[in-house]
């Protein structure tokens, strides 16, 4: 069978789907991975042949920094708020709608290339990420299943679906190619274990273990003890350069005004951003997260789904530094299960007192016993979901 | 389970292993890759783990260019020596020996610092290719499975004397540093060769389906487009990554047969595509203007649209043909390729072409290209290759052979 990936030009959109990739792989089908110039190299390093599809995205540099504004000049939105979108206030559902657009300007710059590739490769199967509309427009013009593959809490609500339908941007996506819009996947994969999620899956679905794929890279060396992880993910740091790391820094100097060791995992140039590191702390520069975390008490993050799932299925409690609503999700959930803390950025960049509230939530979660219990259950649970191979079988009967 | 991979010092010795590591990985198992510093880059293109262990050490092409030398210019093997190992000279076993040698020379620069770190990460089990003698070591030291992983059928394992019996003192040595005495045989050989091609090695093995991973690949769309367009035969040409080495030695000498095939096969009414490393390309020098070059692109991604390969008849590259259903027209150096050229040639899916026998002669392009063009006007060679590929599909996949490790883990629990 031939199996075509399809992920938007983010690294948080392209890690969920590797593992499963790798499966279909090693069961002997042909894989191949399709995004934006701009992932090409980190597709590359996932060791599956990148198909390049299209020109990056470019907005005008006031359009792009209008809507990183707008991104992360959110207040705080209410925990949840995705379950009924509708009560949102007129001005956030407009920022929805945005976002959506946003996504939809993405898969318009490779579809072309996208389903061209896919009119000659000619796969049997088509599994995306849950926001590369790509996807189902090739699956659609070829007539083959499409599968919709989800990477966390934020996948809710479907903002190409707001306002009771199809957006306009959306439905001309597949006008191009003079297919009907569809947006029902022949089947959902959704390695998000059901306590974590703000919504099931579309049905039919299937729920994997979720296997950790947060980059190739290498193995670190650290040394011996227990320590608390920091990292703050991919897209804050992309988004806002050197400005990602603020909350961190205050994150750093709580834990050493407790006498905790740090290791922070984050890319050298956020590293850089954060100066000389303070005494007890080290750094672990593009570690892959699943490998510095077992030696770890406690994860402080930005909320981001990889980040909070890899943190799940490891055991390990963690406190979520909100900046953006869709973070909010996946951090509402953590705070809801009892496997960690929610704090909200804007609430702490408003307070003098930012280092000793984090300070004590800090102290909370590793003083407390219940966190890790909870953590430690849930940790279980993933672990007793089937991983990636297991469902191979479930693909190939689809594509027949 | 925690399955630690560690190949020798060469792409053409990771690339085999990556389908299994990928299959432990999907399944939910850690997975870990340990290899010298100067493989770490190829590594980090796997997407698994890297770990660096110990030091790098030059190639023997640096260190003995005779011996390279020797492998290119020797008297000729037996068919299928393996099988009658009696039949070998001196000299011939001595090479072969020299094999093992050098394969125990880069282990020993590797395997102290690879039992710290598997002593610190403590695998379940210990999957090495034929020449990766460290991870057979760690893996005795920590008293874990090893699992040997054979390249295909050329290379044959090399830790032994030759005629034998016995292991290679240097080998042994690896394991006597640290006190333990070397098995003599793995607990499991993994073999990916196609059921009519094996070269039996002892029990216990396992048969396992190669899949291609010929590295990173980026496909852009215009090449795409170029592979799939109707057109004129097209024909692959590539030398595997073992002629970088070989280039260290013998010079642009090394690149001679790979040039020859080109201006051969480029002088028949067919496409032609030239798949190698871009810094082997720029050596070989201006190419007839017909031919097209691909640097760094995997050959799995071209193959489907081949009609011939020609190569040098790496293990690698032979299998990786062979998976795709294409016919293969071998021009060979080395015994290896040799002994791969004639299976391949046997069950009808390849021409065996000595480059000893076509060096000197002047026609040897002629002679190349009618054979060339004798494998893309008879079937015959397509459907051998078919069948080669449908016998492939048939074996256990790496994905299957998943709990055979987990097995012998097992085992050792109990």
């Amino acid at each position: 069978m031939r199996l075509l990936f399809v992920s938007a030009a983010a690294l948080p959109h392209l890690y969920p789907l590797v593992p499963l990739a790798w499966a279909c792989r090693a069961a002997g089908h042909e894989v191949r991975v399709a995004s934006s110039p701009s992932l090409r190299e980190a597709i590359v390093h996932t060791g599956l042949p990148a198909v390049v599809a299209g020109d990056n995205l470019r907005y005008h540099p006031t359009e792009r920094e209008d809507l990183v504004t707008a991104i992360y000049g959110q207040d705080g939105w209410p925990s949840g708020w995705a379950a009924a979108p509708e009560e949102l206030s007129p001005a956030r559902q407009a920022h929805l709608r945005r976002l959506a657009r946003a996504m939809i300007d993405g898969a318009a710059t490779m579809v072309d290339d996208v389903v061209a590739h896919a009119r000659s490769w000619r796969p049997q199967l088509i599994v995306h990420d849950a926001v590369s509309f790509a996807g189902p427009v090739a699956a659609a013009v070829l007539g083959v299943p499409a599968v919709r593959h989800l990477f966390g809490a934020a996948v809710v609500p479907r903002l190409e679906l707001l306002s009771g339908g199809p957006q306009a941007w959306y439905a001309g996506l597949f006008e191009r190619f003079g297919v009907p819009a569809t947006t029902a996947a022949a089947l959902t994969v959704d390695p998000t274990p059901a306590c974590l999620r703000t919504a099931e899956p579309g049905r039919p679905y299937v729920e994997p273990r979720h296997v950790p794929y947060n980059g190739a890279g290498e193995v670190p060396r650290l040394p011996d003890g227990r320590r608390v992880c920091v990292t703050w993910g991919h897209t804050a740091g992309r988004a806002l350069g050197g400005g990602a790391a603020e909350p961190y820094r205050a994150v750093l100097e709580a834990l050493g005004d407790r006498g905790l060791e740090a290791v922070v995992v984050t890319t050298p140039d956020q590293l850089a951003g954060l100066g000389t590191l303070p005494s007890g702390v080290i750094a672990a520069p593009s570690a892959p997260l699943h490998l510095v975390l077992p030696s770890c008490d406690l994860l402080v993050h930005q909320g981001g789904d990889g980040t909070t799932l890899t943190a799940a299925g490891l055991g390990v409690p963690q406190l979520a530094i909100t900046r953006k609503p869709d973070a909010e999700l996946a951090a509402g959930r953590i705070a809801a299960t009892g496997i960690g803390l929610h704090l909200r950025y804007q609430d702490l960049a408003a307070d003098p007192a930012a280092v000793k509230v984090i300070g004590v939530a800090v102290a909370e979660l590793l003083g407390d016993p219940a966190y890790r219990r909870a953590a430690d259950r849930l940790r279980r649970e993933i672990a007793s979901r089937p991983p990636p191979a297991a469902f191979v079988p479930t693909l190939e009967a689809l594509a027949e | 389970m925690r399955v630690l991979f560690t190949p020798h010092t060469a792409r053409q010795h990771l690339y085999p292993l990556v389908p299994l590591a990928w299959a432990c990985r999907a399944a939910g198992h850690e997975v870990q890759l340990a290899t010298a510093p100067a493989l770490a880059s190829d590594a980090g293109t796997t997407g698994l783990p890297t770990v660096e262990v110990g030091r790098d050490t030059p190639p023997t092409a640096v260190t003995q260019p005779s011996l390279t030398a020797q492998f290119h210019e020797h008297p000729r093997f037996p068919a299928d020596w393996p099988l009658a190992t009696n039949l070998l000279t001196d000299e011939q076993c001595t090479m072969l020996e020299s094999l093992g040698r050098n394969c125990a020379r880069a282990a020993a620069a590797q395997v102290d610092d690879l039992v710290t770190f598997a002593r610190h990460w403590r695998p379940d089990v210990i999957v090495h290719d034929l020449a990766g003698f460290a991870g057979a070591a760690a893996a005795a030291v920590l008293g874990v499975p090893a699992v040997r992983h054979l390249t295909g059928y050329g290379l044959r394992p090399m830790e032994y004397c030759v005629p034998g019996p016995g292991l290679l003192p240097a080998y042994a040595e690896l394991f006597e540093r640290f006190g333990v005495p070397a098995p003599e045989m793995p607990v499991l050989t993994l073999d990916p060769s196609p059921p009519s091609l094996r070269i039996p090695v002892p029990s216990p093995w396992q048969e396992i389906r190669f899949l291609p991973f010929n590295g990173p690949g980026r496909l852009s769309a215009h090449l795409s487009d170029w592979l799939n367009q109707s057109r004129r035969p097209l024909v692959c040409v590539t030398w595997g990554h073992g002629v970088e080495r070989t280039v260290l030695a013998l010079g642009s000498a090394a690149l001679r047969p790979f040039r020859d095939a080109i201006d051969a096969v480029a002088g028949l009414d067919v496409d032609v595509i030239v798949v190698s490393t871009a810094a082997q390309i720029a050596k070989l020098g201006d190419l007839p203007p017909a031919v097209r070059t691909a640097p760094s692109l995997p050959l799995s991604l071209v193959l489907p649209s081949c009609d011939l390969l020609v190569h040098q008849a790496g293990d690698g590259t032979a299998l990786t043909a062979a998976a795709c259903g294409v016919p293969q027209l071998t021009v060979t150096s080395k015994p290896d390729q040799a002994l791969t050229s004639d299976r391949l040639a046997t069950f009808g899916a390849a021409t065996h072409l000595r480059y000893r026998d076509l060096q000197s002669d002047p026609a040897r392009h002629e002679v190349i290209r009618s054979a060339a063009e004798k494998m893309l006007t008879d079937s015959a060679y397509r459907q051998g290759a078919e069948r080669l590929r449908a016998e492939m599909d048939s074996q256990p996949t790496p994905a299957e052979l998943v709990p055979v490790l987990a097995g012998l883990t097992a085992r050792r629990a109990s």
